[in-house]
């Protein structure tokens, strides 16, 4: 056991020494655009602004946007509407893509998997702490998100309209989306001997995922469909709304992120390497 | 009795419907230096692959130690802390600085400090200035080396290396033979793979020769050059005299004034024969390995072919 210890932290801290610079950017870059959300609702008269612009758009953009707006036509609607902004999810997303398509196929591509295995480390032991590490990661991204919050909402005097305890089941319900998305891409990687392949299946993934979710508002008839694109289970707005935790929707996340994960583990438990 | 070291028992893998290896088996006995020969695509790759776990196979099995390594089992892990490998395709992660990833890889084996790697640095001139470099920096032939520091830092009980002379310059070659021989002094068992023959023939005990992903043969180097039938070519300033009948000679070739002989074992008596000939030139270069495959396959015909 304390060699298996001493031979995951090995692994560890070299997944951290590679990453860090970008993991640390992604961090900051997120934790900056919460305070930045918090400037801007501090500063703007927004729910002006956006009315005007809404007024603006044809009606039936208006009909759209009007769920949306119904929320973020104020100052804590916007709040919540950055943890549900392209950006957030790109940079999240990206991360994910990125851990599980290096941890195996990425591995494999650059050839060094081979001597990696050759020396004493299981495969369980190797899968385990990759999932470790990105597990990590994306609590501190998360963490980072919260803190920015934490530290814009009483830097512009926003306490008033939210709390930061209210983005708590927002982010563990965010946690899961992004779970899911690592799980679904570790099953892509351990399938393939290219990263580049598998990033590119995964960003398409997360894509039609993210674009069905807003041609279904659009179109009513394809409303059925909602139900298979991964956002309609991750909503900040609601949440904020209704102020409680939609399990159903985490649950429902975490089983997608336990089968594409246990799916990737079966598969590199099995297959060869190269 | 003692166990052998390495065991191989009726391995086999396929590759869809290609077979890789068929039925291989023998063993390596502890602190021999074995040879594992066969020309590029033969399957010593594969095997070594499939004794180290890395691809499964369909049927056999491969003990080490007396433990079974392949297909997995609970002790493959353990079994992996007392071995070394430098894979034929080297690859290392190209932003660690040589230094990092001798200790990274050093880690690995927390029950075995890299007790030898001074020692090897030493021998194949790699310092402090060159460990500091990040790989991508290094030349081929430095990275072949920091493979082979890798692979025996540690001073395993056993260690494979596949093609590990590849991009090595003469003088390196010659100092990895002194440090392969040096391990196996300190009781260490060597499994070589190559292609090249004269390199196994230097360093090896015994030889395992694949072809196609079949043994075809397992001897002792004293008994491979036996049997080994080498070309000899030469030329005479007349007609070549028919030599035939002299002990060694398999077969002739005569063109011209040119004449090509299979040799077999001693050439003294060719020798004493050519003494009274007038000679122009003469070559007579290491066997090839096709050869002694030939050799091999021109026994197992003769052997299967049905007494009329």
């Amino acid at each position: 056991m304390r060699t298996t210890i001493i031979i995951a932290s090995n692994l560890l801290r070299r997944l951290f020494k590679r990453h860090w610079p970008f993991l640390a950017t992604i961090g900051l870059l997120l934790c900056g655009f919460q305070v930045l959300i918090c400037a801007i609702v501090g500063n703007i008269n927004i729910e002006g602004a956006l009315q005007e612009i809404t007024q603006s758009l044809p009606p039936f953009m208006q009909n759209f946007i009007s769920e949306e707006l119904a929320l973020s036509v104020s100052g804590r609607g916007l709040i919540v509407f950055a943890w549900n902004h392209p950006v957030v999810h790109a940079m999240l997303a990206a991360v994910m893509i990125m851990l599980a398509s290096r941890a195996i196929a990425g591995e494999i591509e650059g050839g060094t998997m081979e001597l990696l295995l050759a020396q004493p480390i299981s495969r369980r032991t190797y899968l385990t702490t990759q999932s470790i590490f990105a597990v990590a990661v994306l609590i501190a991204l998360i963490g980072l998100m919260l803190g920015g919050i934490k530290l814009g909402l009483p830097l512009f005097n926003l306490q008033q309209i939210l709390s930061w305890p209210v983005f708590l089941p927002v982010a563990i319900n965010l946690f899961s989306l992004e779970m899911a998305i690592y799980g679904v891409t570790l099953f892509l990687s351990s399938l393939s001997r290219e990263g580049g392949r598998v990033v590119t299946i995964a960003l398409l993934f997360v894509l039609i995922s993210f674009l069905l979710q807003a041609v279904v508002r659009l179109w009513p008839a394809i409303q059925f469909l909602q139900h298979y694109t991964i956002f309609e289970y991750y909503s900040p707005q609601r949440i904020v709304m209704n102020e409680g935790t939609p399990w159903r929707n985490i649950v429902l996340l975490v089983a997608l992120s336990l089968v594409g994960g246990g799916a990737g583990w079966w598969r590199f438990m099995q297959r060869d390497i190269p | 009795m003692n166990t052998p070291c390495l065991q191989l028992h009726n391995l086999t893998k396929h590759y869809r419907d290609v077979a890789a290896l068929r039925h291989v088996s023998f063993s390596v006995e502890a602190g021999e230096i074995f040879g594992y020969l066969g020309p590029n695509g033969a399957g010593k790759t594969t095997t070594l692959r499939l004794i180290l776990g890395l691809v499964r196979p369909a049927a056999g099995e491969v003990n080490i130690f007396g433990e079974r390594i392949a297909p997995p089992s609970r002790q493959s892990v353990a079994i992996r802390q007392r071995l070394g490998f430098l894979p034929g395709e080297l690859s290392l992660y190209r932003e660690m600085t040589a230094q990092a990833l001798l200790d990274y890889f050093a880690r690995f084996r927390p029950q075995r400090p890299p007790i030898w790697r001074e020692r090897l640095l030493e021998a194949f001139a790699l310092d402090a200035n060159i460990l500091q470099r990040r790989v991508k920096l290094l030349s081929h032939g430095t990275r072949q080396k920091i493979g082979l520091v890798i692979a025996m830092q540690h001073r395993p009980d056993l260690l494979f290396l596949d093609e590990p002379t590849l991009g090595l310059d003469p003088i390196m070659q010659r100092v990895f033979i002194e440090m392969i021989k040096e391990l196996a002094k300190n009781g260490a068992t060597i499994f070589f793979s190559s292609h090249i023959l004269s390199e196994v023939e230097n360093l090896c005990e015994r030889v395992a020769i694949l072809r196609a992903g079949e043994l075809i043969a397992l001897e002792t180097i004293a008994k491979l050059r036996e049997k080994m039938v080498r070309r000899m070519t030469l030329r005479f300033a007349a007609a070549p005299p028919d030599l035939d009948q002299v002990p060694g000679i398999v077969r002739s070739k005569a063109r011209d004034n040119e004449l090509t002989l299979f040799v077999q074992g001693d050439i003294n008596a060719l020798l004493k024969q050519l003494a009274n000939h007038h000679l122009e030139h003469l070559v007579f270069p290491e066997p090839e390995l096709e050869d002694i495959f030939a050799h091999y396959y021109h026994h197992r015909e003769q052997s299967a072919a049905p007494a009329v």
